[in-house]
């Protein structure tokens, strides 16, 4: 049956998808295959760049709801695969350095998914918080933005 | 759950973030310099190595996103940061060969085009993090926030509130304070002397790719370059740069640039050099380092004028003679690129105002007969510069009516002359 986009609670539906996608992304980062990890993090790249693009008010809240959540998970888990990868670099380059015979292709997988883990924390630190001076004056109204505004000076 | 509002991320947290962000990069950085090391001479890159790159981009994208945002709450990290990309600026780019040379591996990318906006780093696609460096130390170095000075224009009296484009934020007299001595104490003059140096010799130069471009298509390269953004082009984001550079410490940065432009036999063995080039031929060392020298002088008009630079004085005793013996040359379809022609006539554009009243009707004179001698035949590059430059001296408020009267009939045929030599529809667009 077809229903109109308009009568869609659309937010809610994107938040419902963040969330699932970081649900999948946490058991995944715990449980499952480097490829299963890696293509959680990817939707969760897509879903975060759509959803930080928002400018209602809403939006920008229900960003801000799951940044507070996110952050610590995504920052965990990229500290963990970049230390991994940088692990990996060091003999990497030095048997390249040797010119022996080496898969080139062989790190490319971990750093592609360091990479999106970058491009979420990217989106989450710089578009998902909101700004505490605005949450004291309004708190019914939330704007998502970046994270340094709630150091307090 | 997830309630709106619930922000309970602690400073601490955030604070981890950023110093494990600096660590990642610097060893990510170290780790791609050598596996760059490893494969120099290489011209193929390794698909590993082109991901870290990609990786250190947005490593290094963070950074100066988040300093730009939230300056002031971003003070805890300046020091780190703006070491950081020091050192890395600097090592990228120090192993640089003289123009027009470029770094052994650079002037060939994975897909076999040179870097369209080279000077390529040591090791080959650093470039979009080089950028990044550049544009935080220029964020930091241009931010109003950091003024002490500036303080009372930003925070009422009332309220330590600043209205910014990101929301209302804090700013305090204490935390301005705090950001402007770590901003101060590390642009150290001789800090801000090494930079303009690094500039000017190594990132503002044209590198062999650049004249290769040139060589192949004058009016694309020419329209293209003007047309570069500081987001995607080394050389344009060290403009900005040394702008910012020579703002922040005119009082002894503009002395010191005034001083390189005073060697003027140097100007005139390199107007001299090229002249006399042959066809065929490559452009010298000391024209390029010349064209990057009076780029620099035109990017910086105000601070030089501060000096006391007389432009009028320096234009009749130096640029005129060396424009005079550049357009004497012999033009050849073989010829290398005319650089210092072309800067020159940019230079006279960009100073067009601070020259004196009595002399710009002979210049204007002067450049319509470039403009006759350019519609029988020209490089592209020099014609739309000249046209830039014509262009320049008929805006200008002071421009003499009366005088330029007897050249209308001369420069209508020039300009109708030099339409027939572009072929793209933005360059004769110039003709106007």
């Amino acid at each position: 049956m077809f229903i109109p986009i308009r009568q869609l609670h659309l937010h809610d539906i994107i938040v419902d998808l963040v969330l699932m996608m970081w649900a999948a992304c946490l058991y995944d980062m715990r449980q499952s295959s480097d490829l299963a990890i890696a293509r959680a993090v990817y939707m969760l790249h897509r879903v975060l760049k759509e959803l930080s693009t928002k400018r209602l008010a809403r939006d920008r809240a229900a960003l801000a709801a799951v940044s507070v959540q996110l952050f610590p998970v995504l920052a965990e888990v990229w500290v963990a695969r970049s230390s991994q990868l940088l692990a990996a670099l060091g003999p990497w380059a030095a048997t390249h350095s040797s010119s022996a015979a080496v898969d080139d292709e062989a790190l490319v997988p971990l750093a592609e998914l360091v990479t999106h883990l970058i491009k979420c924390l990217y989106r989450i630190t710089l578009c998902g918080f909101p700004n505490t001076m605005q949450v004291q004056r309004r708190d019914y109204m939330i704007y998502s933005l970046p994270l340094l505004n709630q150091l307090t000076l | 759950m997830f309630q709106a509002g619930a922000t309970g991320i602690a400073p601490a947290d955030i604070a981890k973030f950023f110093e494990n962000l600096l660590a990642h990069e610097k060893s990510l950085l170290q780790a791609a310099v050598a596996c760059g090391a490893g494969q120099a001479g290489s011209v193929k890159q390794l698909p590993t190595l082109k991901q870290v790159a990609k990786l250190l981009y947005r490593l290094s994208l963070i950074p100066v996103e988040a300093q730009a945002q939230s300056p002031l709450p971003f003070r805890p990290f300046l020091g780190p940061f703006l070491a950081t990309f020091h050192d890395q600026l600097t090592g990228l780019y120090t192993d640089l060969p003289a123009p027009p040379g470029v770094a052994p591996a650079g002037a060939v990318s994975a897909s076999g085009v040179g870097y369209p906006s080279t000077p390529a780093t040591t090791p080959p696609s650093l470039e979009r993090t080089a950028i990044n460096a550049l544009a935080f130390l220029t964020n930091v170095l241009s931010c109003d926030e950091y003024k002490v000075e500036l303080l009372a224009h930003h925070a009422t009296s009332s309220s330590s509130r600043a209205v910014t484009a990101t929301g209302d934020q804090e700013m305090s007299a204490a935390a301005v304070s705090e950001a402007a001595g770590v901003v101060n104490g590390f642009f150290t003059l001789e800090r801000c002397q090494s930079l303009l140096d690094l500039c000017i010799h190594r990132l503002l130069p044209l590198r062999t790719p650049d004249l290769e471009e040139w060589e192949g298509d004058p009016e694309a390269y020419q329209l293209s370059h003007a047309s570069l953004t500081r987001e995607e082009s080394p050389r344009a984001a060290a403009e900005y740069f040394v702008v910012c550079l020579l703002y922040k410490r005119s009082d002894t940065l503009a002395p010191l640039l005034a001083q390189l432009l005073s060697d003027t036999a140097g100007l005139q063995a390199a107007a001299a050099a090229e002249a006399a080039g042959a066809p065929g031929g490559s452009v010298s060392a000391e024209v390029l380092t010349w064209d990057a020298r009076l780029l620099a002088a035109g990017l910086c008009a105000e601070p030089l004028a501060a000096t006391g630079l007389d432009f009028s004085a320096w234009f009749m005793n130096t640029l005129a003679p060396c424009l005079t013996v550049l357009a004497a040359a012999p033009a050849s379809a073989d010829a290398p690129p005319p650089v210092l022609r072309r800067r020159l006539l940019w230079l006279v554009g960009v100073w067009m105002g601070q020259m004196q009243e009595a002399i710009r009707p002979s210049l204007v004179e002067a450049l319509v007969q470039m403009l006759t001698a350019c519609a029988s035949g020209c490089n592209a590059a020099v014609s739309l510069t000249l046209l830039r430059t014509l262009n320049c001296a008929v805006d200008n408020w002071e421009f003499n009516v009366e005088a330029f009267l007897p050249l209308t009939g001369a420069t209508v045929t020039g300009l109708y002359g030099i339409l027939g030599t572009f072929s793209e529809l933005d360059a004769r667009l110039q003709v106007r």
